[in-house]
């Protein structure tokens, strides 16, 4: 909202300069942009425009006058009533128009006045000047001036032709379905049933309270006009505003509400300016239509009144850490023009102005009292009442203890929106009937790329791959913890009908019901996930490792969930359509699968351009937590030397490292307490189809020093069963 | 034996001087004064001969083995003063690069959201977490914010269907946890939210925290104590803030708390659009409304709640023009933190 120094000084005297009258209303919850230099808004050389942005609260203040009666509160400087008054002259406008409300549930006034006579010219500069400096584009003298009111006192005007009005009769009604309109600017809307439109005997004239028609607009021929001042319903407004996709200068009033009490004075003001501007004569008497009142609805949007509060001194203390006395008090809320009476020493009864529609409780004085007394006037406090202990919840304190643990393995954390597009399942190749693809769509995404929440990491993770390597980052070692969002199985069938539900009977909408609404499936399931991939590239560079492999990140995978304390876990084959189906393995903790590892797939990597292999994994991190063992328990630390004894065998290729590791374990266990894997070899030196394994065995003892002697029986035993069961060499 | 001994004296007067590393002192001890060397046969010989004769022949004996124990560690010393000088010799390269531990990063966000929680857990606040996914009732109907308000304008909703959206702020964990726990509480809710709204400072996905207080006597002023310790453990003991009345629907009276200009220091620049205040956060005490919808009476208790934006606080303190940036995950601009 724009508005002139000199125009504001119209209405309010103060000794401010602009600067500090911007600071003053800033500080007072009207944050006021410092100033711009009157050319770059082509306003008036020596009238500095000022910029308001309120909030939508503050209705009361979306016009020069709002802010001229803020300003006197907050200076104590005088207001100066606009000047209302019109010279009537000739006839009576009963006898020129008539109008009947059809839904006073949706305009609660409807005003006019008839000037004839009118002489359609440019405005006088000065008029024109202003109005380009708030904004607003010149158009000519009648309709200029209603704008200017508009802005002026805040309440929307519209002047309509009065001899295109056809049988002297304004009907505001709901338009009828399918009605076709054209509005001033041109444009041609299909109207609802629940639009309400201003008509005449035969047609709609004006979209009601957003726009007038082109049929019935003021034009260079216009003799006579009609110009309405009237009330409508906010909500009303909003909706059809909306539904229409036209917003105005108008609309953006009634939607917000406006002053009741300020309908007959803007149409009054507007009447004399139009009648000096354009040399038209003000008919005697006004149209005035005026229903009963609705009652006011919560948040003020509905009707209005003027209510009357009792505003308790103590509480008002209570809440704000202060001690005010009531006269003090008293005399605050009289700057903002609300009558205050005495009931006794605590308690004040205040009638608040019409135009201050959001003050409707009593707490709803204290924050005046607040904001005009000055927040920087409220003294800092510490409260005392509470002396409580905090920690994490578990579930954070696991995922800053997994965000260690990664970057600690070398992966850096990224971020990907929760939001993905369907067309990655085809490029990641996820089956057709692959329940990831159940998605929860956006209505109203913001592209399609981001129109879907993610059942999975991956999208995100490959995406932000791509995108490092597409810049010439190719060595990439990335992971992400975040939700993934699984609609309840009858989400969108169920789901959907619960809330139509909850539509109709908003009051069985009640706090209880909702919070079990994520078990009736309107809420899907949240699961955090964490999930990550490895590029097979890394950067070349001095001392650098070599390529990365499947066994890169499936020893990123194991350090997790070691210091993780997770023991009993056990990769499987997978059989996922987007991994290798030979380098990839499902990540099992005591028996329940918890994600997967792997080699991205050739037909997924494909469907992202991409050329590199890339390593994947996801584990889902409640299941984690669930399978954790609760504290760690130190494990004493030997008493006795150990005796290390490395074997390599050579044996067929296909036979797993596990089973090895099993058998070398099964033969003995009671003083063997580690088989470490330190070398593996396929190639020229060993006959095809036979691989090496080297393993250094770790016998130790826990009550004595072990000898040569000691070992040797069982070591041959291994080696005897290394040549039975798996046919082993010894190299 | 006395001739013995002469050629034992001349072989290791002209052998000793000669020796050239630690191994030859060890081999020359070992034949010398070992446990079977040539000396110490002879001094156990010496039992055999006349008392005269001992006492000549054992006094040049232990000279000798004296003399030869002296010029043995004197060797010693001086070959490890050699050492330590040859280990002067040569060149090494110092400037080479290091060899790199594979270490990652965390996100700017999460760190900054870590702290940001840490401060509050300091203060006692407890953690509490709600769904993304949320339902219009609580991230709307019971903060207050009734459908047709124009207050939504405020935050552009995504929607999934009328009463399903994703949550547009924290601040729907308010209602939850009140609902479910009584007063005093003192709760930190930090977490992900959504609005439909995309250029270089907003994002549709961003991180806010949201913080509230309830108890018997908690009021405006202690509002302001609060923040203000927060926001001087965060940004640092001199840094001016102000408190300026706002509107939310879910509190009354409202307050948005700016700081002074981190980049001017207060004077006026791009960042603070010349006003030398930055608006990090959004408070104020929260609304007999919202007690009424989660059945606390708003009579007996009284609280505040707030609100910042991670995005905007990680920008301010690593001077982070682009929002777009947290989340194209760029490793170069990643690895910066």
């Amino acid at each position: 909202m724009k508005i002139t120094y000199n125009w504001l000084k119209k209405f309010v005297e103060f000794d401010l300069s602009p600067v500090e009258l911007s600071k003053k209303l800033t500080m007072a919850g009207l944050e006021t942009t410092p100033l711009l230099s009157t050319g770059e808004l082509g306003g008036a050389d020596d009238d500095p425009v000022i910029e308001v942005d309120l909030t939508p609260n503050r209705s009361d203040c979306h016009s020069v006058i709002g802010i001229a009666r803020e300003t006197a509160a907050l200076t104590c400087g005088k207001f100066i009533s606009p000047d209302t008054s019109v010279k009537e002259q000739d006839g009576d406008i009963n006898n020129l128009i008539s109008v009947s409300i059809e839904n006073p549930d949706l305009c609660y006034r409807y005003t006019a006045r008839i000037i004839k006579g009118v002489k359609i010219e440019a405005s006088p500069l000065w008029l024109e000047k202003r109005l380009k400096a708030v904004g607003i584009r010149p158009i000519n003298n009648v309709v200029d001036a209603t704008n200017y009111i508009l802005w002026e006192t805040g309440q929307p005007l519209h002047a309509f032709d009065y001899n295109c009005i056809k049988d002297n009769k304004i009907i505001v009604r709901k338009a009828s379905k399918n009605e076709l309109f054209i509005t001033l600017d041109g444009k041609e809307h299909k109207l609802t049933e629940d639009s309400l439109v201003i008509a005449d005997s035969e047609r709609a004239v004006a979209l009601a309270g957003i726009m007038g028609g082109e049929n019935s607009g003021v034009t260079s021929s216009t003799k006579d006009v009609l110009l309405e001042s009237a009330y409508f319903n906010p909500i009303s407004i909003r909706r059809t505003s909306r539904r229409h996709g036209i917003f105005t200068d108008s609309s953006y009033r009634f939607e917000r509400g406006v002053d009741h009490e300020a309908v007959i004075t803007a149409l009054d003001i507007a009447a004399r300016l139009i009648s000096k501007l354009s040399g038209g004569k003000v008919i005697k008497g006004r149209l005035d239509c005026n229903p009963p009142f609705p009652p006011l609805t919560k948040g003020g949007v509905g009707g209005f009144s003027s209510p009357q509060i009792e505003l308790r001194i103590s509480r008002t203390n209570k809440i704000l850490g202060t001690s005010l006395n009531r006269d003090y008090i008293s005399n605050l809320l009289q700057r903002l023009m609300c009558r205050a009476e005495v009931i006794d020493n605590d308690k004040l009864k205040i009638s608040v102005p019409s135009f201050r529609r959001d003050i409707e409780r009593e707490v709803d004085l204290i924050e005046e009292v607040a904001r005009l007394n000055g927040y920087e006037n409220i003294s800092k406090t510490i409260p005392s009442s509470m002396i409580s202990t905090a920690s994490l919840t578990k579930g954070q304190g696991f995922e800053r203890n997994i965000r260690n643990i990664l970057t600690s393995t070398g992966l850096t954390e990224v971020i990907n929106y929760s939001f993905i597009d369907d067309k990655y399942f085809d490029a990641i190749n996820i089956p057709q009937n692959d329940p990831l693809r159940k998605t929860i769509k956006l209505r109203n995404p913001l592209s399609q790329n981001w129109s879907a929440m993610r059942t999975t990491l991956l999208p995100g993770i490959i995406q932000t791959v791509v995108f490092n390597i597409n810049r010439g980052v190719n060595d990439v070692g990335i992971f992400e913890i975040g939700k993934v969002f699984i609609p309840h199985e009858d989400f969108t069938a169920e789901g959907a009908k619960n809330a139509e539900n909850y539509k109709k009977k908003p009051n069985a909408f009640s706090a209880t019901s909702a919070f079990s609404a994520v078990k009736r499936g309107v809420l899907p399931v949240e699961k955090m996930i964490v999930g990550g991939a490895v590029t097979e590239k890394r950067e070349k560079k001095i001392w650098s490792k070599g390529e990365r492999d499947f066994y890169y990140l499936k020893g990123i995978v194991e350090s997790l969930l070691d210091r993780l304390n997770i023991s009993d876990r056990e990769f499987c084959p997978p059989c996922l359509s987007y991994i290798h189906p030979q380098r990839g393995a499902g990540v099992k903790i005591k028996g329940e699968e918890i994600g997967f590892i792997g080699e991205l797939h050739s037909a997924s990597s494909e469907g992202f351009d991409l050329k590199d292999k890339v390593y994947v994994f996801e584990l889902n991190i409640e299941k984690i937590i669930s399978k954790t063992s609760a504290e760690k328990k130190y494990m004493p630390l030997p008493k006795y030397p150990s005796i290390h004894r490395d074997i390599a065998i050579v044996l067929d290729s296909n036979i797993r490292s596990e089973d090895v590791y099993r058998l070398i374990r099964e033969t003995d266990h009671s003083i063997l307490k580690d088989i470490i894997l330190f070398d593996y070899y396929e190639g020229k030196q060993i006959p095809a189809g036979k691989k090496s394994l080297a393993y250094s065995l770790v016998y130790r003892s826990d009550d004595r020093t072990l000898t040569d002697e000691d070992v040797n029986p069982f070591h041959e035993k291994i080696i005897a069963n290394l040549k039975d069961k798996l046919e082993a060499v010894l190299r | 034996m006395k001739s013995r001994l002469q050629d034992i004296k001349k072989e290791a007067e002209s052998e000793i001087p000669s020796v050239m590393s630690e191994e030859d002192i060890s081999s020359i001890k070992v034949k010398y004064l070992g446990r079977k060397g040539i000396l110490t046969l002879l001094l156990r010989e010496l039992s055999s001969l006349s008392p005269e004769e001992r006492k000549e022949t054992g006094k040049s004996a232990n000279t000798l083995k004296k003399w030869i124990e002296d010029t043995l560690n004197l060797k010693q010393t001086e070959l490890r003063e050699k050492g330590i000088e040859s280990l002067k010799k040569g060149f090494f390269d110092i400037t080479l690069p290091g060899r790199l531990p594979d270490i990652g990063s965390i996100h700017p966000l999460t760190k900054v959201l870590n702290e940001v929680v840490d401060i509050f857990i300091g203060m006692g606040f407890t953690i509490e977490e709600g769904p993304e996914i949320e339902l219009d009732y609580y991230n709307f109907e019971a903060l207050n914010i009734p459908k047709d308000h124009p207050a939504r304008d405020m935050q552009d909703t995504f929607y999934i269907t009328d009463d399903v959206i994703l949550r547009t702020h924290t601040s729907p964990v308010q209602v939850r946890t009140m609902e479910r726990r009584p007063p005093p509480l003192k709760i930190i809710a930090p977490g992900k939210v959504y609005r439909c709204d995309a250029d270089i400072t907003h994002s549709p996905m961003f991180h806010q925290v949201e913080g509230f207080m309830v108890d018997k006597d908690i009021t405006f002023g202690d509002l302001k104590g609060m923040l203000e310790l927060f926001v001087h453990q965060f940004f640092g003991k001199d840094i001016a803030l102000r408190f300026r009345p706002s509107f939310f629907p879910f509190t009354e009276p409202s307050a948005e708390v700016d700081i002074q200009c981190v980049i001017c220091k207060g004077s006026g620049c791009r960042v603070c659009k010349g006003t030398g205040w930055l608006e990090i956060l959004g408070s104020g005490m929260i609304d007999p409304a919202v007690f009424s919808y989660v059945k606390y009476d708003p009579e007996e208790w009284t609280g505040f709640a707030f609100g910042m934006g991670i995005e905007r606080i990680a920008m301010l303190k690593y001077g982070v023009d682009d929002i777009r940036l947290f989340f194209e995950n760029d490793l170069r601009f990643l690895k910066q933190f």
